[in-house]
C-alpha cells in the first residue's frame, strides 16, 4: 500500500476544514533521507507528513507517513547470505501515523496510532500523553506512554510466528531559567516483552577443533531499558546563536549501558537563512551475553547483533535552512556517521577466522526537507 | 466499628454534603462589576470553599469579571467571577471575598454567566480503581488523590492484582496525574504510576518474577465530575511488572470513583 494515498486524503480533508474556517491551518511537510554506508547498505525515506488544526485552533490532527527502502549487503548479510559474499537483501517498510493533540488549559492532551510494515514484521502502537504547564507557564511537566504489538514473521519459513508487546513510559520536567535559556529533565522506560531477535541473525559457535559453525540467536524474552537525559538549550542574542546541549545516560537488563553526547548550534545568518552544526558522541559497552564468537557451550543466551557489542560512535551534521517566506522553508541535512566496534567483527567467510576484521562503518546521509503553512 | 455507628456516620456524612448542595449556589448578597486582582497569585477555586481545587492563579491587574450575586457556602462569602482560561476558553470559579482584590462598578453581562456551569472538584480525594486487564487479570486499588495546583496531582495506592488462578500480588504505587475540564463537567486525565509489585512467592503471576518487582502503570481517560463531592472515570490502562529476569506486560480497561474529603 502507498502511504500517499490516505496522507492526500487527509490534506484534502484538512484543506477543506482549513476553507471553512479563517482561523484554521494545515501545514505540511516533506522530507527526503538517503543514508548509505561502507557496509554497503543503502536506505532510501521519504516522509510526508500533513497537519490541520480546527475548533478554533484548539485541536489538531496530524497525519504522517514514511517509507523506508533499504539494500544491505552488511557483514552478517555477506556471512550467512545463500551468495556468500555476493548476497543482498531488500526490504520495503512502511510506516503510518495518526495524532490528535487538543489544546486544553495551561497545557495538551494528545493520543496517537502507529503501524508499520515490512515484509517479515508488522507492528501496531497506541500512543498518549500530555503537558502541563505550571507557574506561570516557566514549568511544563510532560507524559507519554506507548503501548505496542508486533508480529515477526520468516521470509523462506511459513511456520515461524513470533509475538513481541512492548511499552513505553516518557516523562520530562521542563523549566525556562530565564528569557534566554531552558533546561529539560526526561526519564524513558521502555519494557519489551516476547521474541526481541532476528529469525534471520545468527551467532557464530566455535565447536571443537575450532570448526565454526552458526546457530540462529537466543535473546531473553524481556529487555527492560531506562534512559535519563537533560538538555540544556541558551541563546545569545548578540551573534544570534542558539546552542542545545544534552547528555543522555542509558541502561538495560541486558547490561548495556550507553553515554551520549549532543551539541547542537544553530546561528541565524539572516533574517532567511540559518545554519546549524550537529556533533554527537556516543558510546556503549556490550550486553552480558554478546560475544563475536562463542567458544564450546554458548549457554541459554547468544547473539549475532552487532549493536549489542561495544562499540562508539561519532557523528557530524550541517542542516542550512532557507525560509522562502513566512509559509515556506527549505532545508538541506548533511551528516557523516562513523562507527567504530571493540569486540564485533566483520567475519567476511565463516569456516575461517584468518580473514576476519574489526568492524567499522562509516556512514553518509542526505536530507532535504520542505516545510509549508496555508 | 458497628453497622450502626457506620450508618450513623454515613448518614451525617451524607446530610453534611446535601447542606453543602444547598447552600452552595445560595446568594446572599447583590452586588455587580468587575475584579482588580491587587497581588501575585489569588487563587481562583472550582468551588465556593478553599477545600476546593484551585482553577487558577491570577496575578496583580489581572481583572476578572464578577457576578451581580456573592454566594455564601460554609467555608465563607465568595465572589462568583469569569475566568479566562485560555485565549477562547473561560470558566466559572470563585474568589474568597477576604482576598487582596479590588470591585470596580462596571456592569456586569449576566447572559455571559449563564452560559458556563460552575464544575465544584474537590483538592483532594479518595479513589477506587478497577481495571480488567488482559488474560482475565484484575487490578484493584484504593488511594489517596491531592490536587497540589491546577489541573496536577499525586496519588498514592495500594491495592491487589488477581489472576484468573486467584494468585494475587500486592501492588503500591505512587502516581502524578494531569487532568483539565474539556467540557462542562468533563475533564481530560494522563496519569502515570510507578510502585512495587510483590507477588505471593518469586516465580508465581509471571515466569521469573522475583519476591519485589517494580510496576510501571499509565492511564488516560474522561472523567465526569459531580459537583462538590464525587466523580467518576473510565480509561484505558497499560501496566508492566518486571525484574531483570522477566517482565509482565498487560493493557486494559480502567473505571475509578473518587470521593472528595
Amino acid at each position: 500500500m502507498t502511504p500517499l494515498k490516505p496522507l492526500f486524503t487527509l490534506l484534502l480533508i484538512g484543506l477543506s476544514i482549513a476553507s471553512r474556517s479563517s482561523e484554521a491551518a494545515v501545514d505540511a511537510s516533506s522530507v527526503v533521507r538517503h543514508y548509505t554506508d561502507t557496509q554497503g547498505t543503502v536506505v532510501t525515506s521519504p516522509t510526508v507528513e500533513v497537519g490541520a488544526t480546527f475548533n478554533e485552533d484548539r485541536m489538531k490532527l496530524t497525519a504522517h507517513a514514511s517509507q523506508d527502502i533499504l539494500s544491505s549487503a552488511s557483514s552478517e548479510v555477506r556471512t550467512f547470505g545463500s551468495r556468500g559474499q555476493d548476497s543482498v537483501i531488500y526490504d520495503l517498510r512502511n510506516e503510518f501515523q495518526i495524532n490528535y493533540e487538543a489544546q486544553i488549559p495551561d497545557g495538551t492532551l494528545s493520543a496517537g496510532v502507529i503501524t508499520s510494515d515490512e515484509n517479515d514484521y508488522s507492528s501496531r502502537v497506541v500512543a498518549a500523553g500530555g503537558t502541563r504547564e505550571l507557574f506561570s507557564k516557566n514549568t511544563v511537566i510532560g507524559f507519554g506512554f506507548a503501548n505496542g504489538s508486533d508480529v515477526i514473521t520468516a521470509t523462506g519459513d511459513s511456520l515461524f510466528r513470533e509475538s513481541m508487546q512492548h511499552q513505553v513510559y516518557s516523562i520530562s520536567l521542563s523549566q525556562i531559567l530565564n528569557k534566554n535559556s531552558l533546561i529539560q529533565l526526561l526519564y524513558d522506560f521502555r519494557v519489551e516483552n516476547g521474541y526481541i531477535a532476528s529469525p534471520y541473525r545468527r551467532a557464530k559457535i566455535v565447536g571443537a577443533g575450532g570448526v565454526i559453525t552458526s546457530r540462529e540467536e537466543n535473546h531473553p524474552r524481556t529487555r527492560n531499558r531506562n534512559a535519563v537525559g537533560v538538555k540544556y538549550n541558551f541563546y545569545v542574542p548578540k551573534i544570534r546563536t542558539s546552542f542545545a546541549s544534552s547528555y543522555r545516560l542509558y541502561q538495560d537488563s541486558w547490561a548495556i549501558v550507553s553515554h551520549t553526547i549532543e551539541e547542537r548550534i544553530t546561528r541565524e545568518m539572516s533574517r532567511a537563512f540559518e545554519l546549524a552544526l550537529t556533533l554527537r558522541y556516543y558510546t556503549q559497552s556490550k550486553a552480558n551475553f554478546y560475544q563475536a564468537y562463542y567458544v564450546g557451550d554458548p549457554g541459554s543466551f547468544f547473539s549475532g547483533n552487532n549493536t549489542l557489542a561495544t562499540y562508539e560512535s561519532l557523528a557530524v551534521g550541517l542542516r542550512p535552512a532557507y525560509s522562502f517566506s513566512d509559509r515556506f522553508q527549505l532545508a538541506l541535512k548533511l551528516e557523516y556517521f562513523t562507527q567504530s566496534f571493540q569486540d564485533a567483527v566483520d567475519a567476511k567467510r565463516l569456516e575461517t577466522r584468518d580473514d576476519d576484521v574489526q568492524l567499522r562503518l562509516d556512514a553518509y546521509v542526505v536530507g532535504l526537507s520542505l516545510v509549508a503553512q496555508f | 466499628m458497628s453497622c450502626l455507628q457506620l450508618c450513623r456516620l454515613q448518614t451525617k456524612w451524607m446530610h453534611r454534603n446535601l447542606l453543602w448542595l444547598v447552600l452552595l449556589f445560595i446568594p446572599s448578597v447583590s452586588w455587580s462589576g468587575s475584579l482588580l486582582i491587587e497581588t501575585d497569585g489569588v487563587a481562583v477555586y472550582t468551588g465556593p470553599g478553599e477545600r476546593y481545587r484551585i482553577l487558577t492563579r491570577l496575578n496583580a491587574r489581572a481583572q476578572v469579571q464578577a457576578s451581580e450575586k456573592i454566594v455564601s457556602s460554609p467555608f465563607g462569602r465568595f465572589y462568583k467571577v469569569l475566568v479566562p482560561i485560555s485565549e477562547k476558553q473561560k470558566k466559572v470559579g470563585y474568589i474568597p471575598v477576604t482576598a487582596p482584590v479590588r470591585s470596580k462598578s462596571d456592569a456586569p453581562d449576566s447572559e455571559e454567566f449563564e452560559k458556563y456551569g460552575p464544575v465544584a472538584l474537590t483538592s483532594s480525594a479518595l479513589q477506587i480503581t478497577y481495571a480488567q486487564l488482559k488474560d482475565q487479570q484484575q487490578l484493584i486499588t484504593l488511594g489517596y488523590m491531592d490536587y497540589l495546583t491546577t489541573g496536577f496531582f499525586v496519588k498514592g495506592a495500594v491495592g491487589q492484582w488477581i489472576t484468573p488462578s486467584n494468585t494475587n500480588a500486592v501492588v503500591a504505587l505512587g502516581e502524578i496525574g494531569n487532568d483539565s475540564l474539556l467540557a462542562g463537567r468533563i475533564s481530560g486525565f494522563v496519569t502515570y504510576g510507578l510502585g512495587l509489585f510483590i507477588p505471593p512467592s518469586a516465580g508465581t503471576i509471571f515466569t521469573g518474577s522475583q519476591r519485589t518487582n517494580l510496576l510501571m502503570q499509565a492511564t488516560m481517560g474522561l472523567r465526569y465530575n459531580i459537583s462538590g463531592f464525587a466523580s467518576f472515570s473510565a480509561s484505558a490502562i497499560q501496566a508492566a511488572a518486571f525484574n531483570a529476569n522477566n517482565s509482565l506486560v498487560s493493557n486494559g480497561f480502567q473505571v475509578s470513583i473518587e470521593v472528595g474529603i
